[in-house]
């Protein structure tokens, strides 16, 4: 004979219905006769009752969730090529370090080709063996391991220049600039400050940094090299990049139309999704053109993390490549046809090209 | 790119699964106890959700997926810090339900239960913890408890009789102290 002591130790299978029908049947039987069972089978039903209505009530104040994530927009007409390029430009990138293999042939092909011959490696700034994730990446970079994410939400830091940070705050979709010290509260939660001496990012911690992720943040302890990022970004550059955080993908920062000179230099920003397996890393590619020639004369990658650079790369072309010509070609049909070309005296020209790196 | 399209798929699952934030949510703040952490803890499950290769999120079983990346992360963080009472927490309680709003569903007598299960959730073990809140906060199965806990299904089905006695042993003795 099963002694009540057994029927009582099923009877929370029994209520949730995940007894077999012949240990529920012969409960039910024993429920029948057993008044000391049947008292503590209502006793859990109620408890069980009093613990879903706490829990709900907790999932029920639960804060909002972060923004849905967004794949990449497709690219369309005339900017397909040069936005491809953009993308191509990362696949290089990962290429060069080993934890990527091209498989856009025609595209990826001729960029490796001209990296073989006619493009120099010239200056890595920061080395990152990426495997798969990013936060693996950010970890062996910064030398920690990154753990948690922490308030403050919903804020972006968009590029950091030494004495200043563009953030965005994703939440209510407005970019602003932060000068060194200024200390700016948010959701009356947690305030930012902006440390240039430091050359961090202040959030309740001074030995900590806060980078922007996911509608989220997380923080990461300050290690080596890490006010050299900051300072690695000249305040040009920065301001270009903040200039379009909309979905904006290719902007030339030679200034409009009329004032152009013989270079022209724009930016490609390759968006998650372009590049594959980096989809979350947030690239931005400068791209140097010389219309006189037709030819790509420097390509600037910037790999970076919420605007922090982890990995700059310049490629400078020595000689025209005729594929890369075509490629040129392509980006020419972009602009209107009668765009002025207006030639610079050399040491201007030279001025200009250091001025954007 | 097929690599882009298969981010994308990921994407999308991991969207989804934004519907599970209160799930989510509530599963952290039962274990460690304190609402920031657990909205961080949050953050770094979907994060890691995201990251995860396409293969591994099933949208059909994103579910019990997160509550075990939410469970394994909060285990670490309680090992780091110790926990605090939800009800100790002044700072966010502008964002909790208020009290006296006209909510038919919580009467008083359900708001002092729910601060009794509360009092006595904060002093029980945290794998009792789990699987009351998975089973009566989630309405998991008993094996779908078992993946998220990493126990077997025998040890979820004592596991939660025994809570269940506790914490109705210990409602019980508050309540007959109150009155």
């Amino acid at each position: 004979m099963i002694s009540c002591e057994k029927y009582c130790s099923d009877l929370s299978a029994y209520l949730d219905n995940e007894l077999d029908a012949d240990a529920s049947g012969a409960l039910r039987i024993h429920l029948e006769v057993c008044p000391a069972c049947r008292e503590v089978l209502e006793d859990l039903e109620a408890t069980r009752g009093a613990l879903g209505r706490t829990f709900t009530e907790t999932m029920a104040s639960a804060p909002p969730p972060p923004p849905a994530m967004r794949p990449a927009a497709r690219k369309t007409g005339r900017l397909r090529w040069i936005a491809a390029l953009g993308a191509v430009a990362a696949v290089l990138v990962i290429a060069v370090f080993h934890f990527y293999e091209p498989k856009e042939a025609a595209a990826a092909d001729l960029l490796k080709q001209a990296a073989g011959r006619h493009l120099k490696l010239e200056d890595v700034e920061f080395f990152a063996t990426v495997e798969s994730e990013l936060f693996q990446t950010l970890g062996r970079l910064f030398d920690v391991k990154p753990k948690k994410h922490t308030k403050p939400t919903y804020l972006r830091i968009l590029a950091a220049a030494p004495d200043r940070l563009v953030i965005h705050d994703v939440e209510n979709l407005n970019t602003r600039e932060i000068k060194s010290g200024e200390v700016v509260g948010y959701r009356g939660q947690a305030a930012w400050k902006y440390d240039a001496k430091k050359g961090h990012v202040v959030v309740g911690k001074p030995d900590e940094i806060t980078f922007g992720f996911l509608g989220g943040s997380t923080r990461i302890k300050k290690g080596p090299g890490q006010a050299d990022l900051f300072k690695s970004l000249s305040w040009d550059f920065v301001r270009s990049m903040a200039e379009n955080e909309d979905d904006q993908r290719i902007t030339e920062i030679t200034g409009p139309f009329d004032r152009r000179i013989g270079r022209r230099v724009f930016r490609i920003e390759p968006k998650p999704g372009d590049t594959g397996k980096t989809q979350w890393v947030w690239g931005r590619a400068v791209l140097t053109i010389n219309p006189g020639e037709n030819l790509i004369e420097k390509m600037v990658f910037d790999l970076d993390f919420s605007g922090v650079s982890l990995l700059r790369i310049t490629l400078e072309l020595a000689e025209a490549n005729p594929g890369l010509a075509d490629a040129v070609f392509d980006y020419r049909t972009y602009a209107p046809p009668d765009t002025p070309v207006v030639e610079k005296d050399p040491d201007e020209k030279k001025a200009a090209g250091k001025r954007q790196i | 790119m097929g690599d882009s399209s298969k981010h994308s798929t990921n994407l999308e699952a991991v969207n989804g699964a934004l519907v599970h934030w209160p799930a989510a949510f509530g599963l952290a703040a039962v274990l460690v106890g304190d609402r920031s952490l657990a909205e961080d803890i949050c953050q770094e499950a979907y994060l890691k959700l995201s990251l995860m290769e396409r293969r591994v999120v099933d949208p059909q079983r994103v579910k019990p997926l997160l509550m075990r990346i939410v469970h394994n992360l909060a285990v670490s963080e309680s090992r780091r810090t110790a926990p605090v009472s939800l009800d100790q927490e002044a700072e966010y309680a502008g964002s909790r339900p208020d009290p006296r709003s006209p909510d038919p569903a919580a009467t008083a007598a359900d708001r002092e239960d729910i601060a009794r299960v509360r009092a006595v959730l904060d002093g029980l073990d945290p794998l009792w913890r789990l699987v009351l809140y998975l089973r009566d906060g989630l309405g998991l199965r008993y094996a779908e408890i078992a993946e998220v806990a990493d126990r077997s299904e025998d040890v979820v089905r004592v596991t939660l009789h025994r809570a269940r006695l506790q914490v109705r042993a210990a409602m019980k003795t508050s309540q007959d102290r109150e009155d």
